[in-house]
């Protein structure tokens, strides 16, 4: 490949996502970033009305590589789905779930610094 | 022959399916892409014109050829060793994304759905114009950072204008996570446009509403549920105010499911969950296609068979 190919690849920022096999943006990754928003001349208009969520509630679970679920932690292995089956399932939004209030999965995050664990 | 399926360990949707799966005797895998490559191996050797090889956890492994679906639910980012440094760890991601995505990219499966056409119809700009281009009215939209592009915009709308993000409207700052939802701008908001010209925004007519719905679009089958606000911020975006909403099955119009199936068609997708104004003369007016949306919390509420209808796709493994 040549460099004028690589930059187009890579560098482009037209380049489709699908170029880069898209990823799912970590839905309860730590809140790692402290900085305030910058100010009314450079904050985007459209992040002028965000408001902050609630911190995600995440039931205590571990997931079975066995079952290939997740699984209670009390080492019964019982799969959360017939745990609890009309719990309001917490996750990304302020009370996000599958069977509730839910975030669609935007595959849309394409870190060019990878995460590392 | 085997399911493949992409999900985060923590996903009551995936977990629903693979027990479904497992009820049928149909032998699953389930990967995040974050186990990669601490906790997932790929060897992959091309034979003829198709990779064959394996895809091993520490628990189990499957081979490639045997593979029958995949459903691409919620992969995320790779997750690399610590010690490695930034120039090593961006070497080993690219090599990771054209590597692991180029292989089982290519594999001919059942997608639901493949992952670069799902990143191609995430894009909504694109996702507006092919919609109507295949019959389905949208919204009168202007993408734009020129404040006065969007106040001429503004004035020549009839019900008024909103502003609604084009990718995800959660961001991560001052150490709490921040969400954003469709609002309508007010004469002070137009008044005050500083931060338009930062970026490009999605600017559309507010549609008047007599309620919403989405419709999950599985396969062939097309399942429309209505959404009815019971608050004023739900009324605005659903989104906002969950607790407001009450939910029943709805009739897709003939005209709606046929626009549906050309736009699946387009974007050579088998999986999204469309999301719609119903207007109060009955018209139903696309919003934005999500497809990676969710939809369990809608089975749950309704009944509709969406988890038995999508493993039915998979088992089927017809090749996408």
């Amino acid at each position: 490949m040549t460099t004028t190919e690589t930059m187009r690849f890579y560098d482009d920022p037209l380049a489709p996502v699908s170029a880069q096999f898209p990823l799912t943006r970590p839905g309860l990754a730590t809140v790692d970033n402290t900085e305030s928003p910058s100010g009314p001349e450079t904050r985007p208009f459209g992040l002028r009305h965000v408001r902050v969520m609630p911190e995600p509630v995440v039931p205590a679970y571990e997931y079975s590589r066995d079952q290939q679920v997740s699984v209670s932690d009390d080492g019964s292995e019982t799969p959360m789905v017939k745990l609890s089956p009309n719990m309001e399932w917490s996750s990304i939004t302020d009370n996000d779930g599958d069977e509730g209030p839910s975030e669609d999965w935007g595959n849309d995050f394409t870190p060019d610094y990878p995460v590392q664990a | 022959m085997t399911v493949l399926i992409f999900a985060q360990d923590f996903d009551r949707s995936a977990d629903q399916v693979v027990l479904k799966l497992n009820e049928r005797n149909v032998p699953v895998l389930r990967i995040d892409t974050s186990w990669f490559p601490q906790k997932l191996t790929l060897n992959a050797e091309l034979d003829g014109g198709r990779w064959v090889g394996e895809l091993r956890t520490p628990h189990r492994s499957v081979a490639l050829e045997s593979l029958r679906s995949a459903w691409y639910r919620s992969p995320t980012a790779f997750e690399f060793p610590e010690g490695m440094n930034r120039a090593e760890c961006e070497h080993a991601n690219r090599e990771a994304k054209l590597g692991f995505g180029g292989v089982l990219s290519s594999l001919p499966l059942c997608w639901v759905n493949h992952p670069n056409r799902a990143a191609d119809a995430v894009y909504k700009p694109l996702q507006l114009a092919v919609a109507a281009r295949c019959g389905l009215t949208v919204s009168r939209t202007l993408i734009s950072n020129d404040p006065d592009g969007v106040r001429r915009f503004a004035k020549a709308s009839k019900t008024g204008v909103i502003n609604k993000a084009l990718g995800t409207s959660r961001v991560l700052e001052e150490g709490v996570r921040k969400i954003g939802f469709t609002r309508r701008l007010t004469d002070e908001d137009l008044s005050d446009l500083r931060g338009i010209d930062v970026t490009l925004h999605q600017i559309q007519d507010w549609v008047e509403k007599d309620h919403e719905a989405r419709v999950v679009v599985i396969g062939d089958k097309m399942f429309a549920v209505g959404i009815y606000a019971g608050s004023e911020a739900s009324h605005a975006d659903w989104r906002s105010d969950h607790d407001a909403l009450s939910y029943g099955v709805l009739d897709l119009p003939s005209d709606v499911e046929k626009g549906l199936r050309a736009f699946m068609a387009e974007f050579r997708i088998t999986y999204s969950a469309f999301d719609f104004v119903i207007t109060p003369s009955g018209d139903w007016v696309l919003l934005e296609s999500n497809p990676g949306g969710q939809y369990g919390w809608l089975e749950s509420r309704t009944g509709v068979p969406l988890t038995d209808t999508l493993v039915d796709l998979l088992e089927r493994g017809e090749p996408t």
